[in-house]
């Protein structure tokens, strides 16, 4: 029988940017979208596709669209210096007021500054799939895509069908949501959530602070996953609160008899660091399966696990501690209000002593186009996203992903190692006593 | 750096194959690091970058390539990042064509909006590098002449068959003219191929002249095409198209001029036209004749002379209609859901086509037999013609049988569920026809197009006429491979011709179909739909619509379209 099927978020919010209450997974429509995120790493390309290809001589709406530079800040070669500045006079030239030029990491800067549940962004980076822990629709997409959207405001898609995730148990003492992200790509496969949606739901995910929600979110792209989802709770109506935002969003739920195209189920009690080994992130073992392996470069820093909370875990395990010898440490924290925060909690300090590089917020070692790249058959542990071959420097070097307690520890160590050696208490008691 | 526009394959997926060039074969899970690695992401131009193309894998890889050879990678090619300089590189090099396993999301896509040629199939992993490979798009496969193997391609979707085939998104948007010049979408448009014009001749430009061949028939068919024409007149007058009417007979009055229900003339002046117009036919005159002598075999006959396989019937309850439709609309159906579908019928095969035979021999029990029969390429074309509509609208094709009992049905579903696979967007949904005959009464507003046979066809419109709350309401068009028809679904109904009491709605709305269908004019169809919502929004109401409702208005035929006409000269 054709009825009215129960709807999951992810669809009611693309109902509502369509204005077709009637929408269907599969089904491809325009939407119209609220924010348009663009950052240096692509910005040519889409400048050159607007204002050549198209002709346009207007943006749809220039305070919806939102200009970052974040991958190669500062610059670190002329061609990133002209880059910048066609950013800069792009904006001038068409009014656009949202450009940020040394605040953080796209996402991050996303997430402090535009992101509020129900909303639909998009942006010419593939993390952007992270605003779905806030409730909200975001879509990574590419240059012709982003032209087309500055242009018209609008942007075909593909209505997703959903895969849920419904993840009970509590985490145990130095295991973090990146090392639950990790067990879930790997057990899926890096194509095992290809065009999908991935909604994140149970009483782990609602245990979690919103920087731990923003790593799960963050790596679904790395599953292949088109968007992410969790239900906005207290935790996102409070800190919206507390940032003088009382109205002008929307907390959309699913239906109950929303049609999911499968369900999940993980109990996380029993989850032990994770780690995802050269050279794809679904290549996933536990820490203690590899524990010992030598490494050379340790970053703690990116959208995925360069926020306050972090750099928290990370001194905890700094503090009254050096780094090995002959190991090089690299700390970026994601953004300059974090940057600042872990200055005036000391945290910086911490790090310095135990002899990290501390760099200004950007990109950093999570793509090797900028700083902290790797030589020849080089091993560097990264609480990032991605362990592409050659990815942050030489293409026989190694990449090994982990939570940032795990990168921490391995700096100390000088070879990959087990943080729960490390950690004796949950981090915020920690900190705030 | 090679870049020799002219070499590369121009990927047409109309065409039937393609000749690959040399196999460059990749593995599975290539990121887009190593199509391009980050560190020349910043440069001004993409043919700056195209020299370090692969540059992990493979470093002379941009050197060593050809334009018009193939890259064929693993599963989950192009994954990681979102960057479109991944395809533009490969573009560039004058590579317009990838096979893979599957492809990562992101990529497929900047593929698709660049204008490119990606083909999904399973057995990618069979190709070796240099293989001489042929791509059948007709046939949906792959052959590979080193190996001599065959591989099923997945069906490429018709939205994406139209972006790579206008070469791009952008070229896609532009030439939709979705936009205007300031390149904005019209947001009441949902993405979707446009229903093809089914005319042949319906390329010209909008202002030729169009032939309309004019067939009025017997009873109230000339009193109804009176008005039709007076509305062509109207839109005529209203925009700078310019219709040319030519009448002929057919049914009953034909018979009394010439003997034929169809004669030569009448065949000839459709086939001169780019559209034909058709009222009713029959009456108790020609009672008394004999099957094949009869007037409906005038219709029959166009039916099987233009090759009219497909009807489509638009089903739409009227609010302001409610008192005089005898189905009850649930009273949670808001305004917007109110019952609106298309009933598309197949009109050539089938059990009315199949053969019919009495067989008296046997002295007590009289036979009877009539054959159903469907082919598969029937079945297919009427298909696609569901789904082609079900495109523009709301993307869902409920397609009825009786495959629990019947042969034919079984072949229909399959058929019907190959078919689908070329348009994932749309929801399939099978229906027996038991089933469908209680649902469009007791829950009309839940379908969108129905897809059926001519049985089930003929008897699901009628209750599709209760639905709207009379016969002369609805209009349908009948199209084929050439010249598409136009006619109200309602008879000649003899035993009120030429009191002025009939109602000209149906006629009216196949006017507005057949500039939609075959001349491409939907703001003028939507006008006279428009136009005719109003004149019953108003009150007014010819014989078979009227109550004793004090707002109700009785009009005759003639007074019904002109008030018609008031509202398109006000639009």
């Amino acid at each position: 029988m054709v009825t009215q099927l129960g709807m999951t978020a992810t669809e009611k919010i693309i109902a509502k940017h369509c204005k077709n209450s009637k929408i269907r997974t599969g089904q491809i429509v325009y939407i119209d979208v609220d924010y348009c995120m663009t950052n240096d790493a692509t910005i040519n390309f889409v400048i050159e596709l607007f204002e050549n290809k198209i002709g346009a001589d207007s943006l749809w709406d220039p305070d919806r669209v939102i200009l970052i530079k974040d991958h190669q800040v500062p610059s670190n070669s002329i061609d990133t210096a002209n880059a910048h500045k066609r950013m800069d006079d792009f904006a001038g030239k068409f009014g656009v007021k949202n450009i940020y030029h040394a605040e953080g990491v796209c996402h991050q800067v996303m997430y402090e500054r535009h992101v509020k549940p129900g909303t639909l962004i998009v942006g010419a980076d593939s993390h952007t799939c992270s605003y779905g822990f806030m409730g909200c629709l975001s879509i990574g997409i590419g240059s012709t895509d982003c032209a087309a959207v500055w242009a018209s405001g609008k942007m075909w898609m593909k209505v997703p069908e959903t895969y849920k995730f419904r993840l009970n148990g509590v985490m145990p003492l130095g295991v973090y949501s990146k090392d639950l992200i990790l067990r879930i790509i790997g057990e899926i496969s890096a194509e095992g959530a290809n065009y999908k949606c991935m909604e994140f739901q149970g009483e782990a995910i609602d245990a979690m602070s919103l920087s731990e929600r923003f790593t799960v979110a963050n790596m679904t792209v790395e599953a292949g996953a088109k968007c992410s989802l969790m239900i906005p709770d207290k935790k996102v109506i409070d800190y919206l609160m507390q940032k003088g935002i009382a109205d002008n969003y929307s907390i959309i739920t699913p239906d109950e008899d929303a049609i999911y195209a499968k369900e999940f189920h993980y109990n996380v009690s029993d989850l032990v660091p994770q780690i995802a080994c050269p050279y794809s992130v679904d290549n996933v073992k536990s820490v203690p399966q590899i524990e010992g392996l030598k490494i050379d470069e340790a970053f703690i820093g990116s959208c995925t696990n360069g926020r306050i909370e972090d750099l928290r875990v990370a001194a905890q395990i700094f503090k009254g501690r050096k780094i090995a010898n002959g190991i090089r440490l690299l700390i970026t924290p994601a953004s300059r209000k974090i940057y600042r925060e872990a200055i005036e909690e000391g945290l910086i300090d911490i790090f310095i002593d135990a002899g990290a590089i501390i760099n200004h917020p950007n990109c950093s070692v999570c793509w090797g186009a900028c700083q902290g790249v790797i030589g020849n058959g080089e091993r560097l542990i990264s609480s990032a996203n991605r362990n592409f071959r050659g990815r942050a420097g030489s293409s026989n070097s190694e990449i090994y992903l982990a939570s940032p307690a795990t990168v921490a520890a391995s700096a100390i160590e000088g070879k990959i190692a087990d943080p729960r050696g490390y950690i004796f208490s949950k981090q915020d008691t920690f900190f705030d006593s | 750096m090679i870049n020799k526009e002219n070499n590369q394959i121009k990927p047409t997926l109309n065409k039937d194959n393609i000749i690959a060039g040399k196999v460059w074969r990749f593995g599975d899970n290539i990121d887009t690091d190593q199509i391009i690695p980050s560190q020349y992401l910043i440069y001004d131009s993409i043919s700056r970058m195209t020299k370090h193309a692969f540059e992990p894998l493979d470093p002379d890889f941009s050197t060593r390539v050809k334009p018009g050879d193939i890259i064929v990678g693993g599963k989950n090619f192009g994954c990681g990042s979102s960057r479109e300089q991944a395809p533009a590189v490969i573009k560039q090099l004058g590579i317009n064509l990838i096979i893979a396993g599957s492809f990562a999301r992101i990529f497929f896509r900047n593929g698709i909006n660049t204008g490119m040629f990606l083909i999904e199939c399973e057995k990618a992993y069979k190709i070796s590098r240099d293989d001489k490979l042929v791509i059948s798009m007709a046939n949906g496969i792959i052959v590979n002449r080193t190996r001599d193997e065959e591989y099923n391609i997945m069906p490429i979707p018709e939205f994406f068959k139209e972006i790579i085939n206008s070469g791009g998104l952008l070229e896609f948007m532009k030439k939709a003219q979705k936009i205007d010049h300031s390149f904005k979408i019209d947001s009441d448009n949902n993405a979707s191929t446009k229903v093809r014009s089914y005319s042949k001749k319906s390329k010209k430009a909008l202002s030729d002249v169009k032939k309309i061949a004019v067939l009025p028939g017997d009873g109230i068919g000339p009193e109804i095409m009176e008005q039709a024409v007076k509305i062509i007149k109207t839109i005529s007058e209203t925009t700078n198209m310019r219709f040319e009417l030519v009448t002929g007979d057919v049914g009953g009055v034909a018979i009394d001029k010439y003997g034929n229900p169809l004669p030569e003339n009448t065949i000839k002046i459709c086939k001169d036209s780019d559209a034909i117009l058709f009222g009713a036919v029959g009456g108790p005159k020609w009672d008394f004749l004999k099957g094949a002598d009869r007037p409906e075999r005038g219709i029959l006959q166009l039916r099987k002379e233009f090759a009219l396989f497909a009807n489509i019937r638009p089903v739409q309850f009227y609010p302001s209609l409610e008192k005089v439709t005898p189905v009850k609309i649930r009273e949670d159906v808001s305004r917007e859901g109110k019952p609106n579908f298309v009933l598309i019928r197949e009109l050539t095969g089938g059990l009315y086509f199949g053969k019919h035979e009495t067989i008296t021999g046997r002295a007590k029990d009289i036979h009877a037999i009539d054959v159903m029969e469907y082919s598969e390429s029937e079945i297919d074309r009427i298909a696609r013609v569901a789904f082609m509509l079900a495109m523009e609208r709301d993307k869902r094709v409920t397609s009825v049988d009786k495959a629990n009992v019947l042969d034919c049905s079984r072949l229909w579903r399959d058929v019907v569920n190959r078919v689908s696979g070329e348009y994932p967007e749309i929801q399939v949904e099978h229906m027996y026809i038991d089933n469908c005959a209680m649902k469009i009464i007791s829950s009309p507003q839940d379908f969108d197009v129905i897809l059926t046979e001519n049985l089930f066809g003929d008897i699901l419109s009628d209750e599709g006429a209760l639905i709207a709350g009379s016969l002369g309401l609805l209009p349908s068009a009948s199209i084929g491979e050439k010249v598409a028809l136009y006619e109200p679904i309602h008879g000649s109904a003899p035993d009120i011709a030429g009191l002025g009491t009939a109602n000209p709605v149906g006629m009216i709305l196949s006017v507005a179909m057949m500039l939609r269908y075959s001349f491409g004019m939907n703001k003028e169809a939507s006008i006279i739909d428009q136009a005719v919502v109003k004149t019953l929004e108003e009150g007014f109401r010819t014989q078979d619509l009227y109550t004793a409702d004090s707002s109700d208005k009785k009009v005759s035929t003639h007074e019904f379209a002109d008030k018609v006409i008031g509202f398109i000269n006000q639009s």
